[in-house]
């Protein structure tokens, strides 16, 4: 519906129409038909193919390689819920790494979705005596347990609720996305964000050709331009397509399970249902989708 | 209404695909709690041993030594000769031996508490005996590591893949490095 006052993107327009035509239709990372482009949500099919075809052809010749950029759909009758052994989970940092080289995240500066706590056994989850830094020879250690933490995929999310331009949100399947083309990076939803789940790219991401994974979903992994704020999709482009996610796949002692809630037989209701389960910060009244048990 | 999953078992390599022939062996005692009946099929024919811990080329296969044409089978309980020096045991302390899980005359067959001899390659079954709690997680894909997908085929390790048979507990690994500190800028 067109208001009266020009609206953001009209507004846009005319000032990135001065700066293009100054800067031969170039804005910092994004190109002159990424700059116009609308948000996201409200795009209809056939421009979103034509923006996952330039996102395709950019990202290819970057790197010089084929990337496919996906915008598959949430399935109907689905939500996704994960769940952590934290009584299995030895610290291996295992999972950190295979979210990196799944999701692109920047290697340099070091940019990483999942950040595994070392906890004090005597304290219990206080994250005031959390550690993220361990590093001794070999894990775990007696008297610690380690809790990795990313984002929570909250039904109640603070961060979609402060974010002023609406770049984030939660799709029906219960993933909450970020549209790093409309992200202003004001960092609102980091601050908003209980979680720590949050990160900012305040560089261009550093990925070689070598390293790229080139199976990139728009509202996942693909690369992120910089100025804009990143964190976990439960690895959108593999899970809307029946797979697992990445860290769900690697972690060596299977601390880690994923599923459909909807789903009375998934693993996560069996879970849910047999298992003693907690959720981080629950007074917060964030209801995580994340959900951390004993097995 | 019971719902019934069948899940292929393929050892190695992770994300190989099971293909079924013939009349795989099924897991008796389907998991039918939690209002849902659970098939574990193993296929033969998919299976490619990976080196889990019993196959340890000193001590695998027990033939190589037990063949019951030259060594009679002593069942009694006593403490091993020299020759099993090398092997380490911490499986439940004193409380457990050999024939406890291993077949008298084929020691490369496990034994089920009813008489029943099966392959190492079905040890849950055996492992199930005592870790029930554990082998109804394992069948409900919460107990070990699956891989494949949330919604269809699923690829899953039995437990010797993870647990050494003779030392089950599960050893500690090296960490990968850690987060680099953000800058303190003064
Ligand atoms: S890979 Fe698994 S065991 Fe290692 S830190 Fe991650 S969750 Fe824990």
């Amino acid at each position: 519906m067109k208001s009266a006052t020009p609206n953001r993107r009209e507004f846009l327009c005319v000032v990135a129409g001065c700066a293009a035509a100054a800067s031969s239709g170039s804005c910092g990372d994004l190109t002159h038909s990424g700059f116009f482009q609308d948000r996201f949500r409200e795009l209809s099919r056939a421009e979103i193919d034509q923006v996952l075809i330039r996102l395709e052809r950019e990202h290819s010749e970057r790197f010089g390689k084929e990337c496919t950029v996906t915008a598959t759909e949430p399935r109907e009758d689905v939500e996704f819920g994960y769940a952590l052994d934290i009584s299995r989970c030895i610290g291996c940092r295992r999972c950190v790494q295979a979210c990196v080289e799944e999701n692109n995240q920047s290697r340099s500066p070091e940019l990483q979705w999942i950040r595994v706590l070392e906890m004090d056994e005597r304290h219990g989850i206080d994250f005031h005596y959390a550690e993220p830094y361990y590093d001794p020879e070999q894990v775990p250690q007696d008297g610690y347990f380690y809790l990795p933490v990313a984002c929570q995929h909250c039904k109640n999310p603070p961060c979609v609720k402060s974010c002023p331009v609406g770049a984030t949100w939660q799709e029906d399947d219960g993933i909450v996305v970020v549209d790093y083309d409309w992200c202003i990076g004001c960092r609102c939803c980091m601050a908003a964000c209980p979680y720590g789940a949050r990160h900012f790219n305040w560089k261009t991401p550093g990925i070689s050709a070598e390293e790229v994974n080139p199976d990139m979903h728009y509202l996942g992994n693909r690369p992120r331009p910089v100025g804009v704020v990143e964190k976990c999709t439960f690895c959108i482009q593999r899970t809307r397509e029946g797979r697992y996610p990445a860290c769900v796949e690697i972690c060596p002692v299977g601390a880690r399970k994923f599923g459909n809630l909807l789903d009375p037989d998934s693993e996560l209701r069996y879970v849910l249902e047999q298992k003693r389960v907690f959720v981080l910060k629950a007074e917060l009244n964030t209801q995580p989708r994340f959900y951390y048990f004993m097995g | 209404m019971k719902h019934s999953l069948a899940f292929c078992l393929v050892f190695a390599p992770l994300g190989a695909c099971a293909h079924h022939s013939g009349d795989p062996p099924v897991y008796e005692g389907a998991f039918a709690s939690h209002g849902r009946n659970i098939e574990v099929v193993v296929d033969p024919q998919a299976v490619l041993l990976p080196p889990p811990p019993f196959t340890n080329k000193d001590i695998f296969p027990c033939v190589e030594c037990h063949d019951p044409d030259f060594l009679e089978p002593d069942a009694k309980r006593r403490d091993l000769g020299e020759p099993h020096d090398g092997m380490f045991f911490n499986h439940a302390g004193e409380r457990i031996w050999c024939l406890d899980c291993h077949d008298t005359e084929d020691g490369d067959l496990l034994r089920l508490s009813d008489g029943t001899t099966i392959d190492l390659i079905e040890a849950p079954r055996l492992c199930g005996q005592c870790h029930g709690m554990h082998y109804r997680d394992w069948q409900a894909g919460v107990h070990g590591l699956r891989t494949g997908h949330w919604d269809g085929a699923k690829e899953f390790l039995p437990c010797s893949s993870c647990h050494n048979a003779h030392d089950p507990l599960f050893g500690g690994l090296e960490p990968l490095a850690p987060p680099t500190p953000p800058e303190v800028t003064r």
